[in-house]
């Protein structure tokens, strides 16, 4: 596979000094747990590389100078530091805010979904939701480049775009299996706005906070848990090999679905949720903010002996936060989800995410 | 006297299949459960038991709201279509379900106190099924023409179509995925406590469509055949569209909106039975209605494992070319 990174590199600085060529033989992968992201660089030049998780064959190449030594024109697809960029997830706002990068996000989805309050205050363009996007108001806003998380197969508005001179990058931090692989995506928007050691930083001081946190559960204690709500007429809930069961297991929880193969979600019927519950220690993401809202939107809740306890857990009383926030600081779920794992002994204060459904 | 053997002798075949899939209904989930525990769960429940608790709790709703529900649509359907003298006329087509559809999106959308509550979702469905057949009613009264009327209809439907997606932009997260799961229809939702009330609604309505079969016999001849047999035309559509909105009101309600049975199924029992007798056509609706859900039911069960279909869907992929096929027969 590293052969493959020095072809890729190597066509994308072939029109380098021979001395650069050189240079770019010792490139290596930057990112580590990253499954869709790949990021390799070199003393005058940075490849990176997204591949489509559901076309793998599919690879969106970036070329980039190294901003601060190379100065020659025509190779790269950015010649200068991105300034200016339409972000259609939240999790992209997260990861620039979390750089301290927010000026450069010009617009955004909707500012109903937007958490940062910094940002709210500049008042970004609306551009809509991610497939009915407003291209004039792209262009309004100036953005150089449209990050987007391509939630379906095609990003319609990418074509018309591209002629009239915005590039339009995928993001599939969504679509990684690892919590960490899901943060290192802030990678991304380090190297294109010229910030990349910061973010190299960021994410190693992530990673050292999330290996410490879990270094130090305690695996003494078996939690049985349970994730997810009924919507519709079934049960979803993350599979055994998600993002969200591997943070799970890392905060030494024991998760009722952790064997069931999968990395998207579980569907189940209703009957099996109850069948099951009765010794279920933890109740994570039952998707409202009160025991109350759970009865009145699925009554038949009540059959599940969980709900008369108190150990009920969910982040919607500011999903906003939480969308924003944890894929590029998984430390700080993780850190929620051992916390929680004290049962009884909980300090409600010290949770980030996470409140008590009452 | 002939004739009408085989019609008894097919009702109480299709009462009897009712019975066998009800108690397949009862029996088939994730965990499993024999007959005692069925047994048990209906005449000496023990919610200590978990195969009893998810019988009586989960299976036996929806079972039942299956049976109402598929009886009360179609019984519907077939007041519709005697109504309007035209087969394609039904709660759903005529925009009937639209009325309530509207009223239950505003209620859920807006987030607003009692319309939001379950008790206000009901009154807005009934009242909203019921203003929508009053406005179809007036609009017959000079729109004679058959397929004007079904325009006019499909034209209501888009109508509150275009209001509802208004709502939805100015709506929160919330309440935009609870409207959205709702529209989906669900047999679900109906828990043991609500079944006594919804199925003394639709005994109501039962009893007022027994009252009304002699004058809907004459009906069809016309309502001037019928005003000279001394019935009051005027007071007969009223209730028939009392029937209809609180049929689909109730349904539509409890379950959200499930297409095409209010079409298919009365159509399909006038081409089996071959008659305009209406005390007939209402227990073959009711029977016919009653199978037809419960099966779909079944069947979306049987294919949980590989596929999630929910209950609007199932019944538009079975209703939609039956309607298709009656459609080209007609123009035949």
């Amino acid at each position: 596979m590293k052969a493959l990174y020095l072809v890729f590199v190597l066509l994308a600085v072939s029109c380098t000094s021979p001395s650069s060529k050189k240079d770019s033989i010792s490139s290596i992968n930057v990112c580590k747990y990253s499954k869709w992201l790949k990021i390799s660089e070199s003393q005058d030049a940075v490849l990176i590389q997204i591949q489509n998780p559901d076309d793998t064959a599919k690879i969106y190449s970036i070329r980039l100078p190294n901003f601060d030594t190379n100065l020659r024109r025509g190779a790269y697809d950015f010649e200068e530091r991105i300034n200016s960029m339409a972000c259609l997830s939240s999790t992209h706002i997260g990861m620039l805010a979390e750089l301290d990068l927010r000026d450069h996000i010009v617009a955004v989805s909707n500012l109903k979904y937007v958490y940062d309050a910094q940002l709210k205050m500049s008042r970004p363009i609306e551009l809509g939701e991610e497939q009915g996007i407003d291209v004039e108001k792209v262009l309004k806003s100036k953005a150089e480049i449209v990050v987007y998380s391509a939630f379906s197969s095609s990003f319609d508005k990418e074509k018309v775009l591209k002629k009239v001179g915005v590039h339009c990058i995928p993001n599939f931090d969504w679509r990684e299996i690892h919590p960490l692989g899901r943060a290192e995506w802030l990678l991304l928007f380090g190297y294109l706005t010229g910030h990349e050691e910061e973010a190299k930083i960021k994410f190693k001081e992530i990673c050292q906070n999330y290996a410490d946190i879990k270094a130090n559960v305690n695996t003494s204690i078996s939690i049985r848990t349970l994730s997810g709500n009924i919507t519709g007429d079934f049960w979803y809930a993350p599979a055994g090999e998600s993002y969200h069961a591997q943070l799970l297991r890392d905060a030494g929880l024991n998760y009722v679905f952790s064997k069931e193969v999968g990395t998207g979600s579980l569907s189940y019927s209703f009957e099996k949720i109850v069948g099951l519950s009765d010794d279920i220690d933890l109740w994570l993401n039952p998707g409202f903010k009160s025991k109350k809202e759970i009865l009145q939107a699925h009554p038949k809740s009540r059959l599940l002996p969980i709900l008369k306890q108190s150990s009920l857990y969910c982040y919607t009383h500011n999903s906003n936060k939480y969308w924003e926030l944890s894929a590029c600081r998984p430390d700080l779920v993780l850190a929620d989800y051992s916390e929680l794992k004290r049962g009884d002994e909980v300090e409600i204060d010290k949770l980030v995410f996470y409140k008590r459904v009452e | 006297m002939n004739s009408k053997r085989p019609n008894k002798i097919l009702l109480v075949l299709v009462g009897i299949s009712i019975l066998l899939l009800a108690l397949l209904g009862l029996h088939l989930g994730d965990v499993s459960t024999d007959s005692w525990d069925i047994y048990n769960a209906i005449f000496s429940y023990s919610d200590d038991n978990l195969s009893e608790l998810i019988i009586r709790e989960i299976r036996l709703p929806r079972v039942c709201i299956a049976l109402i529900a598929g009886a009360a649509l179609s019984i519907a359907g077939m007041l519709m279509q005697t109504l309007f003298q035209n087969p394609l006329a039904g709660p759903y087509v005529l925009g009937i379900n639209s009325g309530a559809s509207l009223m239950v999106a505003m209620g859920i959308l807006s987030g607003a106190g009692f319309l939001s509550s379950e008790l206000g979702l009901i009154g807005s469905a009934l009242t909203g099924a019921f203003i929508f057949g009053l406005i179809i009613l007036f609009t017959a009264s000079f729109l004679r023409n058959q397929i004007g009327l079904l325009l006019f209809g499909v034209m209501l439907g888009s109508f509150v179509s275009a209001i509802i997606t208004i709502l939805e932009l100015s709506s929160e997260a919330e309440s935009l995925k609870a409207f959205a799961l709702w529209s989906m229809g669900s047999l679900n939702g109906v828990t043991i406590e609500q079944l006594p009330i919804i199925f003394l609604v639709f005994v109501l309505g039962c009893i007022v469509a027994l009252f009304i079969v002699n004058p809907l016999n004459i009906l069809v001849l016309g309502e001037e055949e019928c005003r000279l047999m001394g019935y009051n035309v005027q007071r007969l559509r009223l209730m028939i569209v009392f029937v209809t909105a609180l049929f689909t009101g109730l349904i539509t309600a409890f379950c959200g909106p499930i297409a095409f049975i209010g079409l298919a199924i009365p159509n399909l029992t006038r081409m089996l039975f071959k008659t305009q007798d209406h005390k007939l056509l209402l227990f073959a609706n009711l029977l016919f209605g009653s199978l037809f859900l419960l099966s779909c039911d079944i069947l979306i069960q049987l294919l949980s494992a590989v596929i999630l279909i929910p209950i609007n869907a199932l019944t538009s992929l079975i209703g939609a070319p039956f309607v298709i096929y009656i459609l080209i027969r007609k123009i035949r």
